[in-house]
């Protein structure tokens, strides 16, 4: 799953804006394959944590509601410009990534 | 049962749970709430009683063209935000999201979710160990495959 977050963080009136996009399917479990006619498994992000100086500042936990390649935007204080914050996710079939951004 | 005997037990399970669980990252998902059917079930078992109306925000599109993906934002003005939980009442399963909040962060969040049909969406959001809700309907005019 290289390469499956984008993000964005910039600093503005004192705080980090942080916006992200995840590529994944976000499979509920109970969509059938139109050709198959066969249910596709449910396949999932259930945790996703955002990280500024190794400590947590955003952590999400989420079902099958959440939609295919997910979007969240979430605010912190303290980050300044040039520095790094650090997102990662995990899904319900134990896939992961994780991406290290530049505060802007 | 002796009590050596439930200490050993006890700590045998907690061992064989560790073992078991497929990541340390997704140690905390709480199971029971996101596999839920019922609106009601899903906010007794997070907020677990007594919820206020007010004090949160929440921002969703009047009407939703596209049900599989429906941006909503959730803001507040309470101190010691601890979670924002985004709750869609006609969804098969109700709980879409929970998010846990730091020290630092603010009490914000956005997402997308999907929201079936036409539905109620609900913010619920702990401050200070208290829950505050705010709901607001969604008209989905296409489906979304949730």
């Amino acid at each position: 799953m290289a390469k499956s977050i984008k993000m964005r963080a910039r600093r503005k009136n004192g705080a980090v804006v942080v916006k992200v996009l995840i590529t994944h399917p976000m499979e509920t479990g109970r969509r059938q394959d139109r050709e198959s006619g066969e249910t596709v498994p449910a396949h999932f992000i259930q945790k996703v944590v955002g990280e500024y100086k190794g400590e947590k500042v955003f952590e999400a936990y989420w079902g099958t509601g959440v939609s295919k390649n997910p979007y969240m935007a979430f605010r912190f204080d303290g980050g300044e410009k040039g520095e790094k914050i650090k997102l990662s996710w995990v899904d319900n079939l134990g896939q992961s990534d994780s991406l290290e951004e530049t505060i802007q | 049962m002796n009590k050596n005997r439930r200490e050993f037990l006890h700590r045998s399970l907690a061992a064989l749970a560790a073992a078991l669980a497929p990541a340390a990252l997704s140690a905390n998902w709480p199971k029971e709430a996101f596999e839920t059917t019922e609106l009601q079930k899903a906010l007794d078992m997070i907020a677990g009683g007594d919820v206020e109306e007010g004090a949160v925000t929440l921002k969703v599109p009047g009407i939703a063209e596209d049900g599989g993906a429906v941006r909503v934002e959730v803001e507040t003005t309470l101190d010691n935000v601890e979670s924002i939980s985004l709750l869609v009442e006609k969804n098969p399963v109700p709980l879409t999201s929970q998010f846990v909040l730091h020290g630092q962060s603010h009490p914000y969040i956005a997402t997308n979710i999907k929201v079936r049909e036409t539905s109620d969406v609900i913010a619920l959001v702990k401050a200070d160990g208290r829950y505050y809700s705010h709901r607001r309907t969604v008209r989905v005019t296409a489906g979304g495959c949730s």
